[in-house]
């Protein structure tokens, strides 16, 4: 009975979102990563072509990157771990902001369905579609790939590639988890992506300190190697801080959205 | 008669201010109550504490005799309306109604059909919510209040932003609903409406009941006021002393008069008039309406 409650409570969130543009918005931007990891890689093949395009190319020189599937896959990945962390954060803030800026919460507060279902469908959602996000940048990733013709095709490596990319989204989608905790106290959107935004400039500052691999929302960036050898300071304690982020962000999200007075 | 909605002592503070403070009132099964009150008045912080959406500070609110904590199903009882209703704005009737009816666990086409039938809305069915006029808007909010029948209705505002023809079709519907037994529990500011409606009227200001009554006594309690006007007010105010009603002219066209022998017996005063060469231009006795009732109750305190 449970069982077929919660079902019918994730339908409706799905519902929710069957007309909604930020959906598509969400994929167009976050498909701009392996649009420019792809560029990239145009620059390393052919530098004659673009010789405007000096800034990339003494990026890419920096990165010390060549044209193939490696860079290309470790470009998805750092773009993920970075990136992830504002896109994520964004459905996180529409999931649960809209309610607010389109007056439905009331809707959803006197309900035979515990507010703690309509709460956990929601992260459910959450869930589904970075997943979403994650596979259509990796699927882009390797299409722009063989339309490039990248040498150096390694299956092991490649796997091993997209292995790091999934734990890298899936670090990101539990850092993101609290940002609805922002959404709801919030009321809005507005909350929750100020709060992104400080994620993002805090996750530079304190990783330049060296204290990166104990904050939440750089540990993704330094485990898709953005930030180069710092990915060896990462530990159990790292992971868990994620981990424990997330659980946290869930079980206040639950609990808030059942004792706070719903005023608005 | 059974209790549907009981509040004791009914309490809540937002900080130093003081919402609705020591609200009890009683609500029977069948009954149409209507709580009155000016804009912050706490009619819609009590709504709220009455579903749950408000933890009161102190005091009590039981539905159907169970404390909402205790029994969450007590929802597939209740309906509800707060506020302006609003809905998903890029989805349809038909897809706002099916999430609703999929949060109740009772969707199926018959359900949202037949709600949607019952609340006009049949030719809307895919109309975008953001597209609807506010009187459909209004519709929507309430086809998503009653679809499941509930036994208990909490309805803010249920009749603002409709047409006339629409605030008969809500009155008629409710009115029927409460012939079959649902509890309809409503806040308005559209008194006279309310006074057609309610079997009973809650007046709150303040945060605080003030007076409760059922309209079968309310015209008991409505001021009631003779109005006279003659060629010679002067002269008729003169008469009508001299035959011992109490009377004043208030300065204007009009001869008032509150003396109960005068609203008991107007034929009287209108011969008295015609016999001493004052025949009245005017002779009505008019009644308080709700509005001045309410303002009169509330200033009063």
């Amino acid at each position: 009975m449970l069982h077929s409650i919660f079902a019918q409570t994730v339908r409706a969130e799905l519902l929710k979102n069957k007309r909604s543009r930020i959906v598509w918005i969400t994929f167009l931007a976050f498909g701009l990563a392996p649009m420019m990891s792809g560029l990239f890689m145009v620059i390393l093949q052919h530098p004659e072509i673009m010789p405007q395009a000096g800034m990339m190319k003494n990026k890419a020189a920096a990165m010390a990157m060549t044209a193939d599937w490696l860079s290309l896959l470790l470009l998805l990945s750092q773009a993920m771990g970075v990136g992830g962390v504002m896109i994520f954060g964004f459905v996180a803030s529409w999931l649960f902001g809209r309610e607010y800026s389109d007056g439905t919460a009331k809707d959803l507060l006197a309900l035979p369905v515990p507010r703690s279902a309509i709460v956990s469908a929601k992260f459910l959602v959450y869930g589904a579609w970075c997943a979403a996000l994650a596979l259509s940048n990796v699927l882009l990733g390797l299409g722009i790939g063989i339309v490039l013709g990248l040498p150096n095709w390694n299956p092991d490596v490649v796997y091993e590639q997209i292995g790091v990319y999934a734990v890298t989204a899936l670090l990101t989608m539990l850092a993101d988890i609290p940002i609805a905790v922002f959404a709801l106290w919030g009321k809005g959107y507005l909350a929750p992506l100020g709060f992104v935004v400080m994620t993002v400039v805090f996750s530079q500052i304190i990783a330049a300190l060296g204290f990166g691999t104990y904050f939440p929302w750089a540990i993704p960036g330094l485990f898709s190697g953005a930030a180069g050898e710092m990915k060896a300071g990462l530990s159990a304690v790292s992971y868990g801080i994620v981990a424990a982020t997330g659980l946290v962000g869930y079980v206040v999200s639950v609990w808030y959205w059942n004792v706070s007075d719903h005023v608005g | 008669m059974s209790t549907i909605i009981q509040t004791h002592n009914l309490t809540k503070k937002f900080g130093t201010a003081t919402a609705v403070e020591g609200l009890s009132l009683t609500v029977e099964r069948g009954e149409i109550y209507a709580f009155l009150g000016l804009n912050g008045a706490g009619k819609t912080t009590t709504i709220r504490m009455l579903l749950g959406m408000i933890r009161p500070t102190s005091g009590s609110v039981t539905l159907f005799g169970h404390d909402l904590a205790t029994k969450p199903d007590i929802w597939n009882d209740v309906g509800y309306m707060v506020e302006t209703p609003h809905a998903y704005p890029d989805l349809s009737v038909w897809e706002n109604l099916e999430i609703i009816a999929r949060l109740r666990g009772i969707f199926s086409k018959n359900v949202v059909n037949e709600v949607m039938e019952r609340l006009h809305l049949t030719e809307y069915r895919d109309k975008q919510a953001k597209h609807l006029s506010l009187g459909n808007a209004q519709r929507l909010g309430l086809a998503k209040a009653l679809m499941h029948k509930p036994k208990l209705l909490l309805l803010d505002e249920p009749i603002n932003g409709l047409d006339p023809a629409g605030i008969l079709e809500v009155r008629e519907m409710l009115q029927e609903m409460s012939d079959s037994g649902t509890t309809i529990f409503l806040s308005s500011h559209i008194l006279s409406e309310m006074a057609k409606l309610a079997t009973r009227i809650g007046i709150i200001h303040g945060g605080r009941l003030l007076k409760q009554v059922f309209t079968r006594d309310l015209s008991g309690l409505l001021e009631r006021e003779l109005l006279l006007r003659t060629h010679d007010n002067h002269a008729a105010l003169c008469l009508l002393q001299e035959h011992g009603f109490q009377a004043v002219l208030n300065g204007g066209n009009f001869l008032h008069s509150t003396d109960s022998a005068a609203l008991a017996r107007p034929e009287e005063i209108a011969s008295l008039c015609v016999a001493a060469n004052l025949p009245p231009q005017h002779l009505s006795v008019v009644e308080e309406d709700l509005e001045h009732y309410f303002l009169r109750t509330i200033h009063h305190t």
